[in-house]
């Protein structure tokens, strides 16, 4: 859909949050808790995800009234946003992994 | 039936209102407005100060995230180069540059080139800076 966020670590804990279980719906102050971030850096995060497509959001669907509350904004998963979330944090991964493998000693 | 919730309390909930005032105006800065304010209820009152000063604080950050997420269509992308800022002595009316312009029924009228606005009645002589900013096609501004 477009080019991938930049994969900085707060990102990449949110997007972990949202892949444990990508159907299901959370709201900002879930997500936080489950990235173990502040609902201001959740927010911009959220915001850019959503603006690539990876992430959908929907207004809860309650009776105000009746909750005392209103309703919250509650973010999940696309299908395509899935895969390329699961794709980005692979990537982001093996690019921090350190290989040193010795090279081959030529035989004469 | 829901049970009690605790509601925001006044300096909370003046901290949103400051946090999404430099976010874009309009259906944005209102749907983030009802969706902060939506995050407080059921917070104890020091959680809800934490994540209202939490939002303040990366308020521009969500700004740039929202402007750089927004994609504009090709289509008006072309309309908003199109569309000229315009200068202020255009905006006062004092100084225009008026180009001569044919429409489609070959009539001649009048466009300036910098901010684009008509003007149809050159030829008599009304507003200002008529005669002198008129790039000639060889016609006459007091003739029919």
């Amino acid at each position: 859909m477009g080019r991938d966020p930049r994969m900085t670590i707060p990102t990449q804990w949110v997007l972990r949050a949202l892949l444990e279980e990508p159907d299901r719906e959370l709201y900002g102050i879930e997500i936080g808790n489950a990235a173990d971030l502040p609902s201001g850096t959740v927010h911009p995060i959220l915001a850019r995800l959503e603006g690539l497509g990876w992430i959908e959001s929907r207004w809860e669907d309650i009776d105000p009234s009746a909750e005392g509350r209103p309703a919250r904004r509650y973010y999940r998963m696309t299908a395509s946003g899935t895969e390329q979330a699961r794709l980005a944090l692979a990537r982001a991964y093996r690019g921090k992994r350190v290989v040193a493998l010795p090279r081959p000693v030529a035989e004469h | 039936m829901a049970g009690r919730v605790r509601k925001p309390g006044f300096w909370t909930v003046r901290t949103i209102g400051i946090a999404v005032r430099v976010l874009p105006r309009g259906p944005t800065r209102e749907r983030y407005h009802r969706e902060f304010l939506a995050e407080l209820y059921g917070l104890r009152r020091l959680s809800q100060l934490h994540h209202a000063l939490s939002l303040l604080f990366r308020s521009w950050a969500l700004r740039v995230a929202i402007g750089d997420s927004q994609s504009i269509p090709a289509t008006e992308v072309d309309t908003m180069i199109a569309v000229k800022p315009a200068r202020l002595m255009c905006r006062i009316n004092l100084h225009h540059r008026w180009i001569p312009q044919r429409n489609p029924d070959g009539d001649v009228y009048y466009r300036c080139s910098r901010c684009d606005k008509d003007r149809y009645d050159v030829e008599t002589g009304d507003g200002p800076n008529v005669g002198g900013n008129i790039a000639g096609l060889g016609m006459s501004s007091g003739g029919a």
